[in-house]
Protein backbone atom coordinates (compact mmCIF):
# COMPACT_ATOMS: atom_id res chain seq x y z
CA UNK A 1 0.00 0.00 0.00
CA UNK A 2 1.48 3.75 -1.07
CA UNK A 3 2.45 5.66 1.76
CA UNK A 4 1.26 8.77 0.07
CA UNK A 5 -2.48 9.66 0.03
CA UNK A 6 -4.17 10.49 -3.63
CA UNK A 7 -4.34 13.64 -4.75
CA UNK A 8 -7.87 15.14 -4.02
CA UNK A 9 -9.55 14.92 -7.00
CA UNK A 10 -10.28 18.23 -9.61
CA UNK A 11 -13.53 20.10 -9.67
CA UNK A 12 -15.33 18.25 -12.50
CA UNK A 13 -14.71 15.46 -10.98
CA UNK A 14 -15.78 15.95 -7.67
CA UNK A 15 -19.07 17.34 -8.24
CA UNK A 16 -19.30 14.11 -10.76
CA UNK A 17 -18.38 11.87 -7.72
CA UNK A 18 -21.06 14.03 -5.51
CA UNK A 19 -23.50 13.77 -7.76
CA UNK A 20 -23.33 10.42 -8.40
CA UNK A 21 -23.47 9.60 -4.90
CA UNK A 22 -27.05 11.58 -4.81
CA UNK A 23 -28.22 10.20 -7.61
CA UNK A 24 -27.21 6.59 -6.51
CA UNK A 25 -29.16 7.27 -2.84
CA UNK A 26 -32.05 8.24 -4.69
CA UNK A 27 -32.33 5.89 -7.26
CA UNK A 28 -31.86 3.20 -4.88
CA UNK A 29 -34.81 4.56 -2.20
CA UNK A 30 -36.95 6.52 -4.77
CA UNK A 31 -38.17 8.89 -1.38
CA UNK A 32 -37.40 12.16 -2.93
CA UNK A 33 -39.17 11.45 -6.24
CA UNK A 34 -42.07 9.87 -4.95
CA UNK A 35 -42.83 12.70 -2.09
CA UNK A 36 -42.66 15.80 -5.10
CA UNK A 37 -44.52 13.49 -7.79
CA UNK A 38 -47.17 12.86 -5.14
CA UNK A 39 -47.28 16.05 -4.01
CA UNK A 40 -47.41 17.54 -7.92
CA UNK A 41 -50.26 15.43 -8.75
CA UNK A 42 -52.17 16.87 -5.85
CA UNK A 43 -51.46 20.34 -6.75
CA UNK A 44 -52.79 19.67 -10.02
CA UNK A 45 -55.53 18.02 -8.81
CA UNK A 46 -56.57 21.17 -6.89
CA UNK A 47 -55.87 23.61 -9.88
CA UNK A 48 -58.72 21.25 -11.54
CA UNK A 49 -60.86 22.39 -8.75
CA UNK A 50 -60.02 26.11 -8.78
CA UNK A 51 -60.26 26.38 -12.66
CA UNK A 52 -62.14 23.72 -14.24
CA UNK A 53 -61.88 22.41 -17.86
CA UNK A 54 -64.29 24.52 -19.25
CA UNK A 55 -63.12 27.51 -18.08
CA UNK A 56 -59.81 26.51 -19.33
CA UNK A 57 -60.68 25.93 -22.21
CA UNK A 58 -62.91 29.21 -22.66
CA UNK A 59 -60.16 31.36 -21.55
CA UNK A 60 -57.61 29.89 -23.63
CA UNK A 61 -55.43 27.53 -22.34
CA UNK A 62 -51.87 29.56 -23.14
CA UNK A 63 -52.86 32.01 -21.21
CA UNK A 64 -53.86 29.98 -17.54
CA UNK A 65 -52.11 26.53 -18.05
CA UNK A 66 -48.30 27.85 -18.23
CA UNK A 67 -49.24 29.47 -15.01
CA UNK A 68 -50.60 26.39 -13.29
CA UNK A 69 -47.21 24.16 -14.96
CA UNK A 70 -45.05 26.27 -13.30
CA UNK A 71 -46.63 26.87 -9.92
CA UNK A 72 -47.29 23.05 -9.53
CA UNK A 73 -43.05 22.47 -10.92
CA UNK A 74 -42.02 25.39 -8.14
CA UNK A 75 -43.58 24.24 -5.27
CA UNK A 76 -43.17 19.96 -5.94
CA UNK A 77 -39.67 20.71 -6.86
CA UNK A 78 -39.21 22.30 -3.32
CA UNK A 79 -40.69 19.14 -1.87
CA UNK A 80 -37.38 17.35 -3.68
CA UNK A 81 -34.91 19.81 -2.64
CA UNK A 82 -35.80 20.09 1.06
CA UNK A 83 -35.42 16.35 0.96
CA UNK A 84 -31.93 15.95 -1.01
CA UNK A 85 -30.84 18.15 2.10
CA UNK A 86 -32.49 16.42 4.64
CA UNK A 87 -31.05 13.09 4.19
CA UNK A 88 -27.15 14.87 4.44
CA UNK A 89 -28.78 16.17 7.18
CA UNK A 90 -30.19 13.12 9.26
CA UNK A 91 -27.06 11.16 8.61
CA UNK A 92 -24.26 13.95 9.73
CA UNK A 93 -23.57 13.17 6.16
CA UNK A 94 -22.85 17.23 5.68
CA UNK A 95 -19.96 17.79 7.62
CA UNK A 96 -18.12 14.78 5.95
CA UNK A 97 -18.73 16.33 2.72
CA UNK A 98 -17.84 19.93 3.98
CA UNK A 99 -14.56 18.57 5.56
CA UNK A 100 -13.51 16.60 2.50
CA UNK A 101 -10.39 18.21 0.80
CA UNK A 102 -12.64 19.23 -2.72
CA UNK A 103 -13.21 22.24 -3.38
CA UNK A 104 -16.88 23.17 -1.91
CA UNK A 105 -18.07 25.05 -4.86
CA UNK A 106 -17.83 21.51 -6.69
CA UNK A 107 -19.70 20.07 -3.83
CA UNK A 108 -22.38 22.33 -4.53
CA UNK A 109 -21.97 21.57 -7.73
CA UNK A 110 -22.78 18.21 -8.16
CA UNK A 111 -25.93 18.67 -5.70
CA UNK A 112 -27.26 21.27 -8.61
CA UNK A 113 -26.80 18.85 -10.91
CA UNK A 114 -28.25 15.95 -9.48
CA UNK A 115 -31.24 18.27 -8.16
CA UNK A 116 -31.50 19.15 -11.63
CA UNK A 117 -31.81 15.35 -13.16
CA UNK A 118 -34.34 14.90 -10.32
CA UNK A 119 -36.15 17.83 -11.15
CA UNK A 120 -35.66 16.80 -15.23
CA UNK A 121 -36.99 13.25 -14.34
CA UNK A 122 -40.35 14.89 -11.99
CA UNK A 123 -41.12 17.20 -15.13
CA UNK A 124 -41.10 14.70 -17.72
CA UNK A 125 -43.81 13.05 -15.82
CA UNK A 126 -46.00 16.08 -14.87
CA UNK A 127 -45.48 18.10 -18.01
CA UNK A 128 -48.01 14.50 -20.03
CA UNK A 129 -50.22 14.55 -16.58
CA UNK A 130 -50.94 18.71 -17.05
CA UNK A 131 -51.27 18.33 -20.92
CA UNK A 132 -53.75 15.17 -20.36
CA UNK A 133 -55.80 17.20 -16.93
CA UNK A 134 -56.25 20.13 -19.45
CA UNK A 135 -56.20 19.04 -22.76
CA UNK A 136 -53.34 20.87 -23.82
CA UNK A 137 -51.35 18.92 -26.58
CA UNK A 138 -47.96 18.55 -25.72
CA UNK A 139 -46.99 16.74 -28.47
CA UNK A 140 -46.83 19.03 -31.27
CA UNK A 141 -45.15 21.75 -29.35
CA UNK A 142 -42.02 18.94 -27.96
CA UNK A 143 -39.17 20.06 -29.02
CA UNK A 144 -39.65 23.95 -28.20
CA UNK A 145 -41.28 23.31 -24.77
CA UNK A 146 -38.76 21.01 -23.88
CA UNK A 147 -35.88 23.63 -24.42
CA UNK A 148 -38.07 26.22 -22.26
CA UNK A 149 -38.27 23.70 -19.82
CA UNK A 150 -35.08 22.90 -19.56
CA UNK A 151 -33.42 26.06 -19.23
CA UNK A 152 -35.54 27.23 -16.57
CA UNK A 153 -35.09 24.39 -14.86
CA UNK A 154 -31.50 24.76 -14.40
CA UNK A 155 -31.75 28.05 -12.60
CA UNK A 156 -34.25 26.88 -10.80
CA UNK A 157 -32.38 23.88 -9.57
CA UNK A 158 -29.16 25.99 -8.99
CA UNK A 159 -31.30 28.98 -6.94
CA UNK A 160 -32.67 25.39 -5.15
CA UNK A 161 -29.76 24.21 -4.08
CA UNK A 162 -27.65 27.29 -2.80
CA UNK A 163 -31.28 28.33 -0.50
CA UNK A 164 -31.43 24.07 -0.04
CA UNK A 165 -27.95 24.41 1.50
CA UNK A 166 -28.37 27.46 3.36
CA UNK A 167 -31.78 26.56 4.94
CA UNK A 168 -30.43 22.77 6.13
CA UNK A 169 -28.54 24.38 8.47
CA UNK A 170 -31.31 26.13 10.62
CA UNK A 171 -33.38 24.08 12.78
CA UNK A 172 -36.87 23.18 11.06
CA UNK A 173 -35.34 25.10 8.79
CA UNK A 174 -37.36 22.95 5.83
CA UNK A 175 -40.36 25.12 6.28
CA UNK A 176 -38.42 28.17 5.29
CA UNK A 177 -37.30 27.08 1.81
CA UNK A 178 -40.34 28.31 -0.16
CA UNK A 179 -40.27 31.34 1.73
CA UNK A 180 -36.75 31.88 0.62
CA UNK A 181 -36.59 30.41 -2.97
CA UNK A 182 -39.66 31.95 -4.57
CA UNK A 183 -39.21 35.33 -4.19
CA UNK A 184 -35.97 35.01 -5.66
CA UNK A 185 -37.05 32.90 -8.16
CA UNK A 186 -39.10 35.56 -9.64
CA UNK A 187 -37.52 36.50 -12.72
CA UNK A 188 -37.07 32.88 -13.86
CA UNK A 189 -40.60 32.04 -12.85
CA UNK A 190 -42.06 35.11 -15.48
CA UNK A 191 -39.67 34.49 -17.77
CA UNK A 192 -40.81 30.39 -17.86
CA UNK A 193 -44.50 31.13 -17.65
CA UNK A 194 -44.17 33.68 -20.90
CA UNK A 195 -41.99 31.50 -23.15
CA UNK A 196 -44.12 28.12 -22.24
CA UNK A 197 -47.35 30.43 -23.00
CA UNK A 198 -45.27 31.08 -26.36
CA UNK A 199 -44.54 27.49 -27.18
CA UNK A 200 -48.55 26.72 -26.32
CA UNK A 201 -49.78 29.79 -28.60
CA UNK A 202 -47.75 27.66 -31.49
CA UNK A 203 -46.09 31.09 -32.00
CA UNK A 204 -42.17 30.44 -33.04
CA UNK A 205 -39.89 30.76 -29.61
CA UNK A 206 -37.06 33.45 -31.61
CA UNK A 207 -40.04 35.88 -30.42
CA UNK A 208 -38.98 35.67 -27.00
CA UNK A 209 -34.98 35.41 -27.48
CA UNK A 210 -35.16 38.05 -25.11
CA UNK A 211 -36.24 36.27 -22.13
CA UNK A 212 -34.51 33.22 -23.33
CA UNK A 213 -30.94 34.79 -23.07
CA UNK A 214 -31.61 36.48 -19.73
CA UNK A 215 -32.43 33.06 -18.47
CA UNK A 216 -29.09 31.55 -20.03
CA UNK A 217 -27.54 34.69 -18.35
CA UNK A 218 -29.18 34.15 -14.86
CA UNK A 219 -28.40 30.61 -14.96
CA UNK A 220 -24.63 31.00 -15.09
CA UNK A 221 -25.38 33.57 -13.15
CA UNK A 222 -26.51 31.47 -10.28
CA UNK A 223 -23.79 28.88 -10.54
CA UNK A 224 -21.02 31.49 -10.31
CA UNK A 225 -22.81 32.77 -6.76
CA UNK A 226 -23.24 29.30 -5.98
CA UNK A 227 -19.57 28.90 -6.65
CA UNK A 228 -18.52 32.30 -4.98
CA UNK A 229 -20.26 31.56 -2.15
CA UNK A 230 -19.99 27.80 -1.75
CA UNK A 231 -17.43 28.03 1.39
CA UNK A 232 -19.48 30.56 3.05
CA UNK A 233 -22.45 28.11 2.83
CA UNK A 234 -21.06 24.79 3.54
CA UNK A 235 -18.49 26.12 6.22
CA UNK A 236 -19.94 24.58 9.18
CA UNK A 237 -22.40 21.36 9.25
CA UNK B 1 -62.37 65.73 1.65
CA UNK B 2 -61.42 62.34 0.27
CA UNK B 3 -57.87 63.45 -0.55
CA UNK B 4 -57.02 64.73 2.82
CA UNK B 5 -58.15 61.83 4.74
CA UNK B 6 -55.85 60.05 2.15
CA UNK B 7 -53.24 62.62 2.88
CA UNK B 8 -54.02 62.07 6.81
CA UNK B 9 -53.15 58.64 7.15
CA UNK B 10 -50.08 58.60 4.85
CA UNK B 11 -48.50 61.04 7.17
CA UNK B 12 -49.49 59.36 9.87
CA UNK B 13 -48.09 55.93 9.23
CA UNK B 14 -44.61 57.32 8.18
CA UNK B 15 -44.26 59.01 11.57
CA UNK B 16 -45.23 56.08 13.71
CA UNK B 17 -43.52 54.23 12.26
CA UNK B 18 -40.36 55.92 11.83
CA UNK B 19 -40.78 57.60 15.52
CA UNK B 20 -41.97 54.25 16.77
CA UNK B 21 -39.05 52.13 15.81
CA UNK B 22 -36.40 54.85 17.25
CA UNK B 23 -38.10 55.07 20.01
CA UNK B 24 -37.77 50.64 20.33
CA UNK B 25 -34.33 50.80 19.59
CA UNK B 26 -33.76 53.16 22.35
CA UNK B 27 -35.76 50.95 24.69
CA UNK B 28 -33.50 48.58 23.88
CA UNK B 29 -29.88 50.22 23.83
CA UNK B 30 -30.80 51.30 27.75
CA UNK B 31 -32.03 48.65 28.57
CA UNK B 32 -28.68 46.22 27.24
CA UNK B 33 -26.91 49.40 28.72
CA UNK B 34 -28.37 49.00 32.28
CA UNK B 35 -27.37 45.24 32.21
CA UNK B 36 -23.80 45.81 30.81
CA UNK B 37 -23.09 48.16 33.93
CA UNK B 38 -24.58 45.65 36.02
CA UNK B 39 -22.52 42.55 34.66
CA UNK B 40 -19.12 44.87 34.91
CA UNK B 41 -20.03 46.07 38.35
CA UNK B 42 -20.13 42.50 39.21
CA UNK B 43 -17.15 41.43 37.53
CA UNK B 44 -15.48 44.32 39.02
CA UNK B 45 -16.97 43.48 42.59
CA UNK C 1 -25.99 54.84 31.55
CA UNK C 2 -23.80 54.56 28.84
CA UNK C 3 -25.17 53.49 25.32
CA UNK C 4 -22.25 54.96 23.34
CA UNK C 5 -24.08 57.59 21.96
CA UNK C 6 -22.67 60.25 22.35
CA UNK C 7 -22.89 64.07 21.22
CA UNK C 8 -22.31 63.70 17.38
CA UNK C 9 -24.81 61.76 17.47
CA UNK C 10 -27.30 63.78 19.75
CA UNK C 11 -26.03 66.43 16.96
CA UNK C 12 -27.58 64.47 14.23
CA UNK C 13 -30.59 63.92 15.78
CA UNK C 14 -31.57 67.06 16.23
CA UNK C 15 -30.26 68.08 12.82
CA UNK C 16 -32.86 65.38 11.17
CA UNK C 17 -35.43 66.53 13.33
CA UNK C 18 -34.43 69.75 12.31
CA UNK C 19 -34.81 68.90 8.42
CA UNK C 20 -38.13 67.05 9.17
CA UNK C 21 -39.77 70.14 10.40
CA UNK C 22 -38.45 72.60 7.37
CA UNK C 23 -39.69 69.68 5.23
CA UNK C 24 -42.78 69.78 6.81
CA UNK C 25 -43.15 73.33 6.25
CA UNK C 26 -42.39 73.38 2.59
CA UNK C 27 -44.64 70.64 2.09
CA UNK C 28 -47.62 71.92 3.40
CA UNK C 29 -47.08 75.78 3.28
CA UNK C 30 -44.17 76.64 0.38
CA UNK C 31 -45.68 74.15 -2.11
CA UNK C 32 -48.02 74.35 -4.18
CA UNK C 33 -51.48 71.54 -4.48
CA UNK C 34 -50.75 69.39 -7.75
CA UNK C 35 -53.16 70.06 -10.33
CA UNK C 36 -54.47 66.64 -11.33
CA UNK C 37 -54.14 64.41 -7.61
CA UNK C 38 -55.04 67.12 -5.43
CA UNK C 39 -53.93 67.30 -1.82
CA UNK C 40 -53.09 63.46 -1.75
CA UNK C 41 -49.85 64.47 -4.11
CA UNK C 42 -48.27 65.35 -1.16
CA UNK C 43 -47.32 62.06 0.35
CA UNK C 44 -45.20 61.94 -2.91
CA UNK C 45 -42.49 63.76 -0.86
CA UNK C 46 -41.52 61.11 1.55
CA UNK C 47 -43.01 58.38 -0.38
CA UNK C 48 -40.00 58.91 -3.04
CA UNK C 49 -37.18 59.76 -0.60
CA UNK C 50 -38.54 56.42 1.88
CA UNK C 51 -38.10 54.71 -1.48
CA UNK C 52 -34.86 55.93 -2.02
CA UNK C 53 -33.43 55.15 1.19
CA UNK C 54 -35.16 50.87 0.67
CA UNK C 55 -32.84 50.49 -2.09
CA UNK C 56 -29.88 52.20 -0.72
CA UNK C 57 -30.54 49.65 2.20
CA UNK C 58 -30.17 46.75 -0.23
CA UNK C 59 -26.75 47.83 -1.35
CA UNK C 60 -25.68 48.42 2.50
CA UNK C 61 -26.49 45.10 2.69
CA UNK C 62 -24.60 43.87 -0.27
CA UNK C 63 -21.39 45.69 1.22
CA UNK C 64 -22.13 44.27 4.82
CA UNK C 65 -22.66 40.79 3.61
CA UNK C 66 -19.60 40.68 1.47
CA UNK C 67 -17.59 42.49 4.02
CA UNK C 68 -18.91 40.06 6.39
CA UNK C 69 -18.05 37.14 4.36
CA UNK C 70 -14.40 39.00 3.44
CA UNK C 71 -13.02 39.93 6.43
CA UNK C 72 -15.37 37.98 9.00
CA UNK C 73 -15.05 41.13 11.48
CA UNK C 74 -18.20 42.01 13.21
CA UNK C 75 -18.68 45.57 12.48
CA UNK C 76 -19.47 44.11 8.67
CA UNK C 77 -22.68 41.77 10.08
CA UNK C 78 -23.82 44.86 11.73
CA UNK C 79 -24.25 47.00 8.93
CA UNK C 80 -25.61 44.22 7.31
CA UNK C 81 -28.05 43.05 10.00
CA UNK C 82 -29.11 47.39 10.90
CA UNK C 83 -29.64 47.40 6.50
CA UNK C 84 -31.68 44.73 6.71
CA UNK C 85 -34.23 46.03 9.72
CA UNK C 86 -33.72 49.49 8.84
CA UNK C 87 -34.21 48.41 4.96
CA UNK C 88 -37.56 46.08 6.20
CA UNK C 89 -39.36 49.18 7.94
CA UNK C 90 -39.01 51.65 4.58
CA UNK C 91 -39.68 49.13 2.32
CA UNK C 92 -42.72 48.87 5.07
CA UNK C 93 -43.31 52.29 5.15
CA UNK C 94 -43.29 52.26 1.29
CA UNK C 95 -45.84 49.55 0.71
CA UNK C 96 -48.05 51.59 2.80
CA UNK C 97 -47.73 54.74 1.16
CA UNK C 98 -48.18 53.41 -2.15
CA UNK C 99 -51.35 51.89 -1.64
CA UNK C 100 -52.60 55.26 -0.12
CA UNK C 101 -51.36 57.22 -2.60
CA UNK C 102 -52.32 55.26 -5.38
CA UNK C 103 -56.07 54.68 -4.58
CA UNK C 104 -56.60 58.46 -4.89
CA UNK C 105 -54.56 59.38 -7.57
CA UNK C 106 -55.00 55.56 -9.88
CA UNK C 107 -58.14 54.53 -8.75
CA UNK C 108 -56.82 51.28 -7.57
CA UNK C 109 -54.99 50.21 -4.30
CA UNK C 110 -52.67 48.20 -6.11
CA UNK C 111 -50.92 47.29 -9.52
CA UNK C 112 -48.44 44.70 -10.91
CA UNK C 113 -46.23 47.34 -12.41
CA UNK C 114 -42.56 46.92 -12.20
CA UNK C 115 -41.90 49.32 -9.18
CA UNK C 116 -44.32 48.00 -6.63
CA UNK C 117 -43.61 43.97 -7.40
CA UNK C 118 -40.36 44.88 -7.10
CA UNK C 119 -40.45 46.76 -3.66
CA UNK C 120 -42.98 43.52 -2.58
CA UNK C 121 -40.71 41.24 -3.48
CA UNK C 122 -37.88 43.05 -2.06
CA UNK C 123 -39.90 43.20 1.18
CA UNK C 124 -40.27 39.16 1.03
CA UNK C 125 -36.36 38.79 0.82
CA UNK C 126 -35.59 41.37 3.60
CA UNK C 127 -38.02 39.38 5.97
CA UNK C 128 -37.01 35.96 4.72
CA UNK C 129 -33.58 37.07 6.02
CA UNK C 130 -34.18 38.18 9.33
CA UNK C 131 -36.13 35.49 9.96
CA UNK C 132 -33.54 32.91 8.90
CA UNK C 133 -31.47 34.85 11.03
CA UNK C 134 -33.27 33.79 14.04
CA UNK C 135 -33.20 30.83 13.17
CA UNK C 136 -29.77 30.15 13.58
CA UNK C 137 -27.79 27.91 16.22
CA UNK C 138 -25.45 30.15 17.22
CA UNK C 139 -24.77 33.78 16.14
CA UNK C 140 -21.39 33.05 14.02
CA UNK C 141 -24.04 30.62 12.00
CA UNK C 142 -26.38 33.90 11.88
CA UNK C 143 -23.97 36.26 10.35
CA UNK C 144 -22.76 33.51 7.77
CA UNK C 145 -26.20 32.58 6.99
CA UNK C 146 -27.44 36.26 7.03
CA UNK C 147 -24.52 37.56 5.06
CA UNK C 148 -25.22 34.75 2.26
CA UNK C 149 -29.20 35.77 2.19
CA UNK C 150 -28.32 39.52 1.97
CA UNK C 151 -25.97 39.04 -0.83
CA UNK C 152 -27.97 36.77 -3.00
CA UNK C 153 -31.10 39.30 -1.97
CA UNK C 154 -28.71 42.29 -2.95
CA UNK C 155 -28.18 40.62 -6.31
CA UNK C 156 -31.60 39.63 -7.24
CA UNK C 157 -33.05 43.06 -6.82
CA UNK C 158 -32.15 45.00 -9.65
CA UNK C 159 -32.43 41.58 -11.66
CA UNK C 160 -36.27 40.98 -10.57
CA UNK C 161 -37.15 44.84 -11.37
CA UNK C 162 -35.80 44.47 -15.07
CA UNK C 163 -37.93 40.72 -15.38
CA UNK C 164 -41.04 42.72 -14.62
CA UNK C 165 -40.42 45.79 -16.45
CA UNK C 166 -40.49 43.68 -19.36
CA UNK C 167 -43.56 42.18 -17.88
CA UNK C 168 -45.39 44.97 -17.52
CA UNK C 169 -44.55 48.34 -16.95
CA UNK C 170 -47.15 51.53 -15.56
CA UNK C 171 -45.68 53.74 -12.58
CA UNK C 172 -45.75 57.44 -12.67
CA UNK C 173 -42.33 58.65 -13.92
CA UNK C 174 -41.64 61.61 -12.38
CA UNK C 175 -37.73 62.09 -12.88
CA UNK C 176 -36.31 60.15 -15.98
CA UNK C 177 -33.47 60.73 -18.54
CA UNK C 178 -34.60 64.02 -20.82
CA UNK C 179 -37.46 65.05 -19.36
CA UNK C 180 -37.12 68.62 -17.94
CA UNK C 181 -37.80 69.10 -14.51
CA UNK C 182 -41.77 68.30 -14.24
CA UNK C 183 -41.97 69.51 -10.81
CA UNK C 184 -43.45 73.33 -10.71
CA UNK C 185 -40.92 75.34 -8.43
CA UNK C 186 -41.93 75.34 -5.03
CA UNK C 187 -42.25 71.96 -5.29
CA UNK C 188 -38.65 70.89 -6.46
CA UNK C 189 -37.55 72.88 -3.26
CA UNK C 190 -39.78 70.89 -0.66
CA UNK C 191 -38.70 67.40 -2.54
CA UNK C 192 -34.99 68.15 -2.20
CA UNK C 193 -35.24 69.07 1.82
CA UNK C 194 -37.45 66.04 2.29
CA UNK C 195 -35.03 63.93 0.52
CA UNK C 196 -32.42 65.23 2.96
CA UNK C 197 -34.65 64.92 6.35
CA UNK C 198 -35.40 61.13 4.98
CA UNK C 199 -31.71 60.26 4.38
CA UNK C 200 -30.68 62.11 7.55
CA UNK C 201 -33.34 60.09 9.71
CA UNK C 202 -32.08 56.67 7.86
CA UNK C 203 -28.59 57.55 9.05
CA UNK C 204 -29.96 57.71 12.65
CA UNK C 205 -31.72 55.25 12.68
CA UNK C 206 -29.07 52.52 10.99
CA UNK C 207 -26.31 54.23 13.54
CA UNK C 208 -28.63 53.54 16.31
CA UNK C 209 -29.11 50.05 15.07
CA UNK C 210 -25.67 49.20 14.30
CA UNK C 211 -24.79 50.76 18.38
CA UNK C 212 -27.30 48.47 19.13
CA UNK C 213 -26.03 45.31 17.90
CA UNK C 214 -22.13 46.13 19.26
CA UNK C 215 -24.03 46.38 22.85
CA UNK C 216 -25.32 42.79 22.13
CA UNK C 217 -22.05 41.90 21.27
CA UNK C 218 -20.53 43.66 24.53
CA UNK C 219 -23.16 41.72 26.95
CA UNK C 220 -22.25 38.07 24.81
CA UNK C 221 -18.29 38.64 25.65
CA UNK C 222 -19.20 39.69 29.37
CA UNK C 223 -21.65 36.99 29.80
CA UNK C 224 -19.42 34.30 28.53
CA UNK C 225 -16.38 35.94 30.62
CA UNK C 226 -18.37 35.56 33.70
CA UNK C 227 -19.22 32.03 32.62
CA UNK C 228 -22.26 32.18 34.59
CA UNK C 229 -24.94 32.34 31.99
CA UNK C 230 -24.33 30.46 29.03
Amino acid sequence: MSAERPAPPGFVRAAALVARKDLAVEGRTRESMAASLLFALIVLVVFAFAFDLDFVRRTGVSKIVPGMLWVTLAFSAIVGFNRSFATERARDALTGLAIAPVDRGAVLCGKAFANLTLLVLLEAAVIPLTGIFFDVDMVTAAPPLAAVVLLHSAGLAQLGTIFGAVVSRLGRGEAFLATLLLPAATPLFLSAVHCTATVFEGSPLAGDAKWLLITAGLDVLYFLVAWLLADAILEDA
Amino acid sequence: MKSYAFLFWGYLVVWIGLVGYLASLGRRMTALARRIERLENRREA
Amino acid sequence: MRTGLNRTFAAVLVVSAVLIGCALGLIFLVAPEEKVMGAVQKIFYFHVPIAAMTFLSVFLLLAGGAGYLWTRRAIWDHLAVAASEVGLLFCTLVLITGPIWAKPAWGVWWTWEAKLTTTLILWLLLAGCLLARRYAATPEQGARIGAVLGIVAALDVPIVYKAVDWWRGQHPIVFGPGKTNPLAPGMSEAFGVSMLAVLTLYLVLLIARIRLSSLEERIAELEDASGRFR
